[in-house]
């Protein structure tokens, strides 16, 4: 095996690794402030996709409005599922509040699918599609700026949560929800923030790969169980290792797909997910245990 | 002579990452008897409990129950072998009803294959119905008999302590190891529960180990006292001679006040 | 009190037996018969997975997975190899036991959320398998020509048939749990449920009670999987994905955590309310998402925890009409 297509696996791995990236951190970050795991996580990615390829086709937006547009309006819908759905059903235990997010996503997927109907659709290269030539390895120019986005992003996210007194905040609410009220915090909106917030994190993984993979009203189903698995993968507690996780998922499935069989690279990659796993039950990067269900 | 002990711990070392929680405890329980571990706040007392029914892995040392040696035998299989044990923090059921939660202790000696109970053989139903009467009968013992069919979360604090002991005690344990039962408990409901862990010794023939702060019950009860300082055995004897012991003072006071 | 329990159950039990006895004869047509039979199978998965769930509060994502492995293992032997239907039957159950044995030494270890991704990479991986090995299973479009299921030289030719054989097995299945619930077995997965540290110091075996009712489950799985195969005649990948296992989950609760009948009611109310919707047509996926959140806002009990507050309510306004006439 050639080092070229070696690098070859290895940037397609990342690429779409760093969109289970994204959707593996906003697992975490609704995890981390309310114990759910939200299953409409990949329904935030889909919708970014989806609504960037509509407000450019639809209202002829140019590129760079209708990219941000559809990342406003998921994290606006991620507001809107805290509000109508979930806020409605406190009370109800964490699994309860799952099958919660299990039909929001279900809604979701009905909605963009009533609307725009099943069709898959392509969102333009944000910068061209003449291929990069390095080492041998053909690189698309979307590559690098899902690569660039994505640790634009995550050192913002770092940054928030360090050195922001509302990123402070969140993080206070996910290690004792009560302590953190006694000091002040309004855990309620920390709880619609963390929506709102993993929303745009899930759009931002999406808007970036739609040009790449193509987008439809389901694509949000798969991305979400990866997500989940990358989370899994890197440790719920830990934002940041969840999203190694779906760097290191990425690598694993475009590995899988070159070298042995495409048919099983998903198969593939979960035996080697499993086995990691139950070697490390709590995740590659995490400390604490994740048994809140 | 001393007759055999029922339980014999020798050399238990126990270590949390680099602390040292005990160090080389040695602990006898003459059989019938009930002995008491004191010690100043985390002396050790709770670990050791931890150590003896296996729910704590010990870095060394032996645990032997009647002459047998039950080191290397996990939690549940030294349950079954007849030490069980309460918690200081309540751990009642709360998804049961009180007796259930006390069927529950007759888990050890109410047996059947599982396939007796999903088809309901009459070998089923026998030790079922005997199941319920032990449970009935510890209940009574306990003095919750009106509450066998209240949901057990709805039982008041130190009627939970007492389902506690029902369950205990149902389990017909040879050795009953009690973390802290006075903790929470008003002072008429203190001496209730020295009456009711002397009578476990006395009718239902349970050697007792107790944990406990509340130097009144301790010394009131106690057939012997073992004495836990730092995670070290510091002094052995009984509730007199303890109570005479300059160490055990000066453990308690602390140097600055001698 | 205590002992009227098992009669409770009896009577329960007797109840439910009658409505399904009398259902054919209140249904409009024979179509919601065979909606009625996939109910049933599905209640039976059900049943299974709330002893795991909302007994031993252990989660499982794999359970399609253990559907399917029955239903296709019955299916190649019965079709491909030319066994007999019983022996096929009995050798898929049995195979789906003895792979959720194997499964359950590594996977239950785990806990909470990390055991939920464990089960569904298992059931994903079983999955996979069903599509691409081609050559055993017939890949993507499916494995046709599985016999109609014959017992002791009587085949269930007729959907009414069939349908009192799949009732007539749910009601036992049904029966075998109730019991199990309350027996040593049952109470340790309850005690286990709630304290492991607590269930240990009776001398509850944690890992033989989890790995038990996790094969029991699996088991109530495979036996629904062999009676949907030999109804069905025909089976496909797509009936035993991640979907359908998140369904389960979602039977489970919206029916009731930690009961039979709950179990039973999430299992025909979520089978057949998709066939109501379709006469929505377009909005029929946007009718049944928004319908789960509105029950878990509205009944976060489930259904049988509903039910059982309404009936406590229903009686204790009873007992307040009924108080001023008493001496």
């Amino acid at each position: 095996m050639d080092t070229a297509s070696l690098l070859q696996y290895l940037v397609s791995g990342l690429t779409v690794g760093s969109t289970y990236g994204l959707t593996a951190l906003g697992f975490t970050i609704i995890f981390n402030t309310t114990g759910i795991i939200n299953f409409a996580q990949g329904e935030f990615v889909m919708l970014g996709g989806m609504l960037a390829v509509i407000l450019g086709q639809a209202l002829g937006l140019p590129l760079v409005p209708a990219v941000l547009g559809a990342v406003a309006l998921t994290t606006l819908a991620g507001g809107l599922v805290e509000r109508l759905a979930i806020r409605p059903a406190r009370g109800a235990s964490p699994i309860q509040l799952v099958i919660v997010t299990i039909g929001v996503s279900i809604l979701i997927r009905g909605l963009v699918m009533l609307l725009w109907g099943k069709d898959t659709f392509a969102l333009p290269h944000f910068s061209g599609m003449r291929p990069i030539l390095f080492a041998g390895a053909a690189m698309l120019p979307q590559s690098l700026w899902v690569l660039a986005v994505t640790l634009t992003l995550l050192a913002a996210l770092r940054a928030f949560f360090t050195a922001t007194i509302h990123g402070k905040a969140m993080l206070a609410c996910s290690h004792d929800p009560g302590a953190a009220a006694l000091v002040g915090v309004n855990v309620r909106r920390m709880v619609l923030a963390s929506f709102m917030l993993s929303a745009l994190v899930g759009a931002v993984g999406g808007v970036i790969l739609a040009p790449l993979t193509m987008t439809a009203y389901d694509v949000g189903i798969l991305l979400g169980l990866k997500g989940f698995a990358a989370c899994i993968l890197g440790g719920l507690g830990n934002p940041f290792g969840a999203a190694a996780g779906g760097l290191i998922l990425g690598v694993l499935e475009a590995f899988g797909a070159g070298l042995v069989s495409s048919a099983y690279k998903d198969a593939i990659t979960f035996i080697i997910l499993l086995a990691l796993l139950f070697a490390r039950p709590t995740g590659l990067f995490g400390a604490r245990s994740a048994d809140r269900v | 002579m001393r007759p055999e002990p029922l339980l014999r711990c020798r050399e238990i070392t126990v270590r949390f990452g680099g602390v040292t929680a005990l160090a080389d405890v040695a602990l006898d329980v003459r059989p019938g008897s009930i002995t008491s571990i004191i010690g100043p706040n985390g002396a050790g007392k709770t670990t050791l409990l931890g150590a003896i029914t296996g729910m704590v892995r010990t870095a060394s040392g032996s645990v032997a129950l009647a002459g047998r040696d039950i080191s290397a035998r996990p939690a549940h299989a030294r349950a079954r072998a007849g030490i069980v044990r309460t918690f200081q923090n309540l751990e009642v059921f709360t998804n049961m009803t009180v007796v259930e939660n006390v069927m529950t202790g007759c888990h050890r000696h109410v047996r059947y294959p599982a396939l007796a109970a999903l088809l309901r053989t009459p070998r089923y139903r026998r030790e079922e119905r005997r199941c319920l009467d032990h449970a009935l009968d510890r209940l009574a013992f306990v003095g919750l008999g009106e509450l066998a069919d209240t949901p057990a979360a709805e039982l008041a604090f130190g009627q939970q302590r007492a389902l506690e002991l029902a369950r205990a005690v149902a389990a017909n344990p040879s050795l009953l190891l009690l973390d802290e039962p006075a903790a929470g408990l008003n002072m008429a409901e203190t001496r209730a529960l020295g009456a009711l862990i002397r009578r476990i010794r006395d009718d239902l023939g349970v050697t007792v180990v107790l944990v406990e702060h509340d130097m009144d019950l301790v010394m009131t009860i106690s057939d012997e006292i073992m004495v836990l300082n730092h995670g070290c055995n510091l002094a052995l004897g009984t509730p007199r001679q303890i109570q005479k012991n300059p160490e055990v003072v000066r453990a308690y006071l602390g140097d600055d006040d001698l | 009190m205590t002992a009227g329990r098992g009669a409770g159950n009896l009577a329960a039990l007797a109840g439910f037996a009658a409505l399904v006895a009398a259902a054919p004869w209140l249904l409009p047509n024979d179509y919601y018969l065979s909606t009625l039979i996939l109910a049933f199978l599905n209640a039976m998965i059900v049943i299974g997975l709330n002893l795991l769930l909302g007994y031993a509060g252990q989660i499982s994502l794999g359970h399609g997975a253990f559907y399917g492995l029955a239903a296709y293992t019955t299916a190649v032997l019965t079709a491909a190899h030319g066994w007999p239907v019983g022996a096929g039957c009995a050798a898929g159950v049995a195979l789906t036991a003895a792979v959720a044995y194997l499964i359950s030494i590594p996977t239950l270890k785990l806990a909470g959320n990390s055991l939920a991704m464990a089960t569904l990479g298992f059931g994903l991986i079983v999955h996979i398998v069903f599509n691409e090995a081609i050559a055993i299973t017939g890949g993507p479009s499916g494995f046709v020509g599985i016999p109609r299921l014959a017992l002791f030289g009587r085949v269930f030719e007729s959907d009414l048939e069939y349908y009192f054989l799949v009732g007539g097995v749910l009601v036992l299945l049904a029966w075998a749990a109730l019991n199990l619930i309350d027996s040593r077995v049952g109470r340790a997965m309850r005690a286990i449920h709630t304290s492991e540290r607590a269930a240990e110091a009776v001398g509850i075996d944690i890992t033989g009670a989890k790995r038990f009712i996790f094969v029991l489950s699996a088991a109530y799985a495979g036996l629904a999987g062999v009676l949907y195969a030999h109804y069905l005649c025909f089976v496909a990948p797509s009936s035993f994905g991640f979907h359908f296992s998140v369904t389960l989950i979602v039977m489970v609760v919206l029916g009731g955590m930690a009961s039979v009948w709950g179990a039973v009611a999430g299992a025909v109310f979520l089978t057949v309310l998709p066939e109501f919707l379709r006469a929505f047509e377009d909005v029929e996926t946007l009718l049944y998402g928004a319908i789960l959140v509105l029950c878990v806002v509205f009944v976060p009990q489930g259904i049988a925890g509903g039910a059982s507050r309404l009936g406590r309510a229903l009686l204790a306004r009873l007992g307040a009409a009924r108080r001023p006439h008493a001496p």
